[in-house]
């Protein structure tokens, strides 16, 4: 490790794109870090982070859950019959994603949720399922469009 | 639980254009209205009005 890395002593449930992601959202800077079996390392470039800098990142980063996305087809047929199966993981009871604008909160059971998407127009802009709160969840996503 | 996703106001837009650019190609297509300008016309001119009208709606729940 360089001088001024910094290590954090625990596992995060995603990787360092996730954490340089947090930094840029936080701090307004992507900072480089590495994750690894053990931890997270903070690296001091482009810049060091300030102590409170730092304390904010732990906060979040110990608050992280893990969270996965994935759907069983991208293209459904418009109509509001058709409908993609966008299955998300997690922790916790239930997650709150977000359908477009909406949120829809998904009951997990065994860290599992199972959410239905259908359309009622052709989309122009595909309908983008994701997690509310990135900081907790990260930035995964999925993708749908009707036709 | 299965969630209903709702049009943009784009796709709005674009469903009420298509819907009307499909009613002139059929009535073009009609052999019973072929050649009736005066009534494509009406027809045409009916859309457009609902169209600008629309896009009114749609400008106000933008400022709003």
């Amino acid at each position: 490790m360089d001088r001024e890395d910094v290590y954090f002593a625990f596992r995060i449930p995603h990787d360092a794109e996730f954490v340089s992601t947090c930094c840029n959202l936080l701090f307004g800077e992507r900072i480089e870090t590495t994750t690894n079996r053990t931890g997270v390392i903070v690296h001091p470039r482009p810049r060091q982070l300030t102590e409170d800098e730092l304390a904010q990142l732990e906060a979040v980063l110990r608050a992280v859950r893990p969270f996965s996305l994935s759907v069983d087809k991208t293209r459904i047929q418009a109509g509001g019959t058709d409908y993609a199966v966008v299955t998300v993981q997690s922790s916790g009871d239930s997650v709150v994603l977000l359908v477009r604008d909406t949120e829809v909160e998904v009951p997990l059971i065994d860290g599992q949720g199972v959410l239905e998407i259908t359309a009622e127009a052709p989309t122009i802009e595909p309908i983008v399922v994701r997690a509310k709160d990135h900081l907790v969840y990260g930035f995964a996503q999925v993708e749908v469009e009707a036709i | 639980m299965r969630i209903s996703v709702q049009p943009t106001e784009n796709e709005t837009i674009s469903i009420a254009k298509r819907t009307a650019a499909e009613q002139a190609q059929a009535l073009a297509r009609d052999p019973n209205q072929a050649g009736s300008v005066v009534e494509l016309r009406r027809v045409v001119t009916d859309i457009l009005a609902r169209l600008e009208w629309l896009e009114i709606q749609v400008n106000k729940l933008k400022v709003r």
